[in-house]
């Protein structure tokens, strides 16, 4: 099947503390049409930076130094800038973690929704009226109709990440990057908006590239997993191949930790330490220094790629032997 | 919200009549000495006394007060020969005309100049724009005036030094010039830092990102986004800068020999012209007075929040 999106051997370089350094590196992986890849991982391996080079949107300082990204055939990098930016929206939307902030504050709700088709094409109030009502009703916000002319901050939080998910697929993109869309929100609005998601993905043939901390939400919203530490890939395959038979330590560890909220970043609770800084990323493996399998070979070379193209895994001491 | 901005202005005038009052009343020797002068006769003091009443008990001649300015009476120059209120017409004209110039002159560059800082404000540009905020902010307006003057009028020849030239037309807009740059640049300067910060404090949100995310320009997440929330608080700050437009106001005028109040403060002051100065201390405060009024109801306006407040 022809891929949406793919990602080859991706390297972001970004200054941090005046120096700069690796952020993300040798990132690989595929979304094909109406599947769903989460990409997990503890706070500043990289997820939201790898979000931000597919979109264009990386921070001021941030730069790809290699690799390339596809879309629709075509490697974005070597776009001009006009064009990358005439693909966001068209063929990729976005939602961030924060709902409460993503919508502008002095602009209704319905003048939102209709932006995008009105920079394309001049419409009159009524039908912008009309075709901002039929956006809203696909992300199911209830009584629409009498509440286009609202404010975002007469929404609730669960409302207005409806209202943003609407503004992302307003032009029908055939990629989505949720970006910890439901991180902020309670369980209840937090599976009504994944499913809702998942009707849409399912009526549109929609990829989605989704972005979270959650595992126990993989394995129910998601085809493929790809775990992330220190910038870097460890583990990736298919959602039934991966959970049956777990390799890396981290993504052990990550399974059976369930993620605390401290302060505003989720910590691996059951595993010591915390992740390295992208100023100490060393060539060996990354997570050698909290892992309980470490072996001698982990901090000297780097990880060996181990398994096959449905589930792969980078490491020296593996929870099991996968085939190549 | 507006009733209670209007109540808040309103209080705010009283307040202004009652202190500018007691200025008068506290002049040495009683106001009939200030509007005479100290070597008046005790006669004419006396006569002057009776004639404005000012033999009466206090409350009483602060009704008259109230009286006469509800009359527009606002006494008599006897240095220009002239009532107050005559007097004072054609010099507002002129400081409002020259005030507004260099206000709308502010309030544009500050808008231009701070959303280039907010964009721009982890790089090069962004600093190199705070760095000039800083200096245009500190130079003292007479300095600027005068360098203006050296550089546009006594080398290039370009622009008259001083004066107002003829009423209306081309000979009026280039007298115009020069003192609404110099009173525009140092308010233009604190204008465009105060709004640079909102626009950067803007640019951060994640509704921008969400604009960006949706493959918008840009120049139009700039006009169409930013702009439009940066701008809220800002209008509050132009009404709060009032009053420094008419301090730098006096400046200005005195040192382009522009006659407007300013001018005319200055002038009243050298003279000793107590009801005139007492005169245009008022008009100063009622127009500031309504300044900010005006900045907020328009904010409210704009700001369809505080309606729902
Ligand atoms: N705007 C930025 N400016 C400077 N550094 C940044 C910025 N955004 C991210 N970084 C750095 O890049 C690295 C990767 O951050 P990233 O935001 O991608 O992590 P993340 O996996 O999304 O974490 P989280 O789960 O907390 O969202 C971190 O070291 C982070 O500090
Ligand atoms: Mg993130």
């Amino acid at each position: 099947m022809r891929t949406v999106l793919s990602i080859e051997n991706l390297k972001v370089v970004g200054y941090k503390g005046g120096r700069s350094c690796p952020i993300i590196e040798g990132i690989t992986f595929n979304l094909e049409p109406g599947r769903t890849l989460a990409v997990v991982g503890e706070s500043g391996c990289g997820k939201s930076i790898t979000a931000a080079a597919i979109l264009g949107l990386l921070p001021w300082g941030f730069t790809v130094s290699d690799g390339r990204i596809v879309l629709d055939g075509q490697n974005a990098l070597s776009l001009p800038p006009r064009e990358w930016r005439q693909l966001r929206g068209k063929r990729i939307g976005a939602v961030f973690q924060n709902p409460l902030a993503a919508l502008n504050p002095s602009l209704p709700i319905w003048k939102q929704v209709i932006e995008s088709a009105q920079l394309e094409e001049a419409l009159t109030r009524k039908t912008a009226r009309s075709r901002a009502l039929q956006l809203l009703e696909r992300v199911e916000v209830p009584h629409v109709a009498s509440r286009l002319d609202d404010y975002p901050h007469q929404f609730s939080g669960g409302m207005r990440q409806r209202v943003a998910i609407a503004l992302a697929l307003a032009r029908n993109p055939a990629l989505l990057i949720a970006d910890e869309p439901t991180t902020a929100l309670d369980l209840i609005t937090q599976a009504q908006i994944l499913n809702m998601l998942k009707r849409l993905q399912e009526e549109q043939n929609l990829a989605i590239l989704f972005i979270t901390h959650d595992l126990s939400l993989v394995a129910e919203y998601a085809d493929e997993v790809f775990v992330m530490y220190a910038g870097q890939e460890v583990e990736r395959g298919s959602v039934s191949d991966l959970f049956a038979s777990v390799a890396h330590p981290y993504t052990h560890a990550l399974l059976r930790s369930i993620p605390r909220l401290t302060g505003s970043r989720y910590r691996l609770i059951d595993i010591e330490g915390v992740p390295p800084s992208p100023h100490s990323y060393t060539r060996g493996c990354r997570f050698a220094s909290r892992c309980p399998r470490v072996i001698a070979a982990c901090s000297a070379t780097p990880p060996p790629r181990l398994g096959n193209d449905s589930h792969e895994a980078f490491c020296h001491h593996p929870h099991r032997v996968l085939a190549p | 919200m507006i009733s209670r901005r209007l109540a808040v202005s309103l209080l705010s005038l009283v307040f202004l009549v009652t202190i500018v009052f007691f200025m008068i009343h506290a002049t040495p020797g009683g106001p009939a000495y200030s509007i005479l002068g100290m070597h008046a006769s005790p006669q004419a003091v006396a006569a002057l006394n009776r004639q404005m009443g000012l033999n009466q008990p206090l409350s009483v001649q602060y009704a008259i007060w109230w009286a006469h300015l509800f009359e527009g009476r606002l006494g008599y120059s006897y240095i220009q020969h002239i009532a107050v209120s005559r007097l004072l017409g054609t010099y507002t004209r002129r400081t409002l005309l020259l005030d507004l110039c260099a206000l709308a002159l502010a309030v544009l560059s500050a808008l231009l100049v701070g959303m280039v800082q907010g964009y721009y404000a982890d790089r090069a540009l962004g600093k190199i724009i705070g760095f000039a905020q800083i200096l245009f902010y500190a130079l003292p307006v007479f300095f600027i005036g005068i360098l203006l003057i050296y550089i546009f009028s006594i080398r290039l020849n370009w622009l008259p030094p001083g004066g107002i030239g003829h009423h209306g037309g081309m000979s009026q807009m280039r007298h115009l010039i020069l003192p609404a740059v110099t009173l525009a640049l140092p308010i233009g300067a604190g204008l465009s830092r105060y709004f640079g910060h909102q626009a950067r404090q803007e640019y951060r949100l994640d509704y921008v990102r969400t604009a960006r995310a949706r493959g918008f320009s840009d120049l139009y997440v700039a006009y169409r986004h930013v702009l439009r929330n940066a701008v809220r608080p800002f209008i509050t700050m132009v009404g709060m800068m009032i009053p420094a437009l008419f301090v730098g106001g006096v400046l200005t005028e005195s040192v382009f020999n522009y006659p407007g109040l300013g001018w005319l403060l200055w002038r009243s002051a050298l003279d000793q012209d107590y009801p005139t100065l007492s005169a245009i201390t008022l008009l100063i405060g009622i127009l500031t007075i309504a300044g900010n009024l005006a900045a907020d109801v328009l904010n409210s306006i704009l700001d369809v929040r505080v309606r729902y407040e």
